[in-house]
């Protein structure tokens, strides 16, 4: 219910909301969309979809905004350079693979010569 | 968020077009991202905020470091942007703690034509903005979705990430909340 606002002194008579019955169940499904307005027959829901019709074409309203015309410029002026990538691993196939450094390989053959060498001594005792 | 009546996989993969681009040094192609989905966005801020200079700042915010993680969007790119932005309105009202919220300074004519309706109007929307800036900040960002941004519950449940039957909890709990909080101001 929209009562008239009883303070005088403040001008045009203001409506208020007080004593507006509390939304049940049907309002709320046809609020949700799920019932038509006519299913309302209670005059306390009806009441109650009444100012849910003022609230929601004042939603409505507020519904067309757009965004301010310079806010698209300002926005990509103060983007920076590059945007970041995402650090994706590589995977292992394309990878450089296992890598040996050309002193290790001098050390590995030292190693094998010398064990061929002590497999060829003691064959030969 | 952009075009309803665009299917969600065909704007996922022309979303993922333009990423591909940005990331591959087109800057300029950020601005398509930016136009195709700053209108919701800043509407969200603003119902959140209720002010348009803080919804501006926000948005701003928000496409910036959506640009620097571009990198890292993995499936929607409107729902991803839209977590930013809705992140950041309930950091800022975390912040804030305002207890008025006041769209003067964005007041927008409108198609009523009598003073008798206008009065009325103007009396409604400032009603609304005091009980809107009174709602907890969950029942807040279900309701402006609802009814100020006209989102169904299944898109809300994929942008909040929940379900259908706790937004649509949250929203009844928002329309008696304000119901009352109306109702108090004028007792």
């Amino acid at each position: 219910m929209i009562d008239e606002f009883p303070d005088p002194s403040s001008g045009p008579p203001r409506k208020a909301f007080r004593k507006t019955p509390p939304a049940t169940p049907a309002v709320q499904a046809w609020l949700d969309g799920e019932q038509k307005r006519e299913q309302l027959t209670d005059p306390d829901e009806n009441e109650t979809a009444e100012l849910w019709t003022r609230i929601n074409n004042e939603a409505a309203q507020r519904r067309n905004r757009s965004t301010p015309i310079h806010l698209q410029h300002k926005i990509m002026s103060s983007l920076p350079d590059m945007p970041h990538r995402a650090v994706v691993p590589q995977p292992a196939s394309e990878g450089p693979g296992l890598q040996i450094s050309p002193v290790l390989m001098a050390i590995g053959a030292i190693v094998v010569l010398a064990v061929g060498a002590l497999l060829g001594t003691m064959l030969v005792r | 968020m952009a075009d309803s009546t665009q299917p969600v996989v065909e704007r996922v993969d022309a979303d993922q077009e333009v990423i591909a681009r940005v990331l591959a040094g087109s800057k300029d192609a950020f601005g398509i991202l930016i136009a195709r989905y700053s209108d919701p966005l800043y509407r969200h801020a603003l119902g959140m905020t209720g002010s348009p200079d803080v919804a501006e700042d926000i948005l701003q915010a928000s496409f910036i470091k959506a640009y620097q993680h571009l990198g890292e969007v993995r499936g929607r790119f409107d729902a991803w942007v839209f977590r930013i932005v809705a992140n950041s309105c309930n950091d800022w009202l975390k912040n804030i703690r305002r207890t008025h919220l006041s769209y003067e300074e964005d007041d927008q004519p409108s198609a009523l034509s009598t003073p008798e309706e206008e009065m009325d109007r103007n009396e409604l929307r400032t009603d609304l903005d005091y009980a809107l800036a009174r709602l907890p900040e969950s029942l807040r960002e279900a309701f402006v979705m609802k009814h100020v941004e006209g989102r169904s519950y299944e898109e809300m449940a994929e942008l909040l990430e929940t379900t259908v039957g706790a937004l649509k909890m949250r929203v009844h709990r928002a329309r008696e909340t304000l119901q009352a909080l109306l109702e108090e101001k004028y007792a």
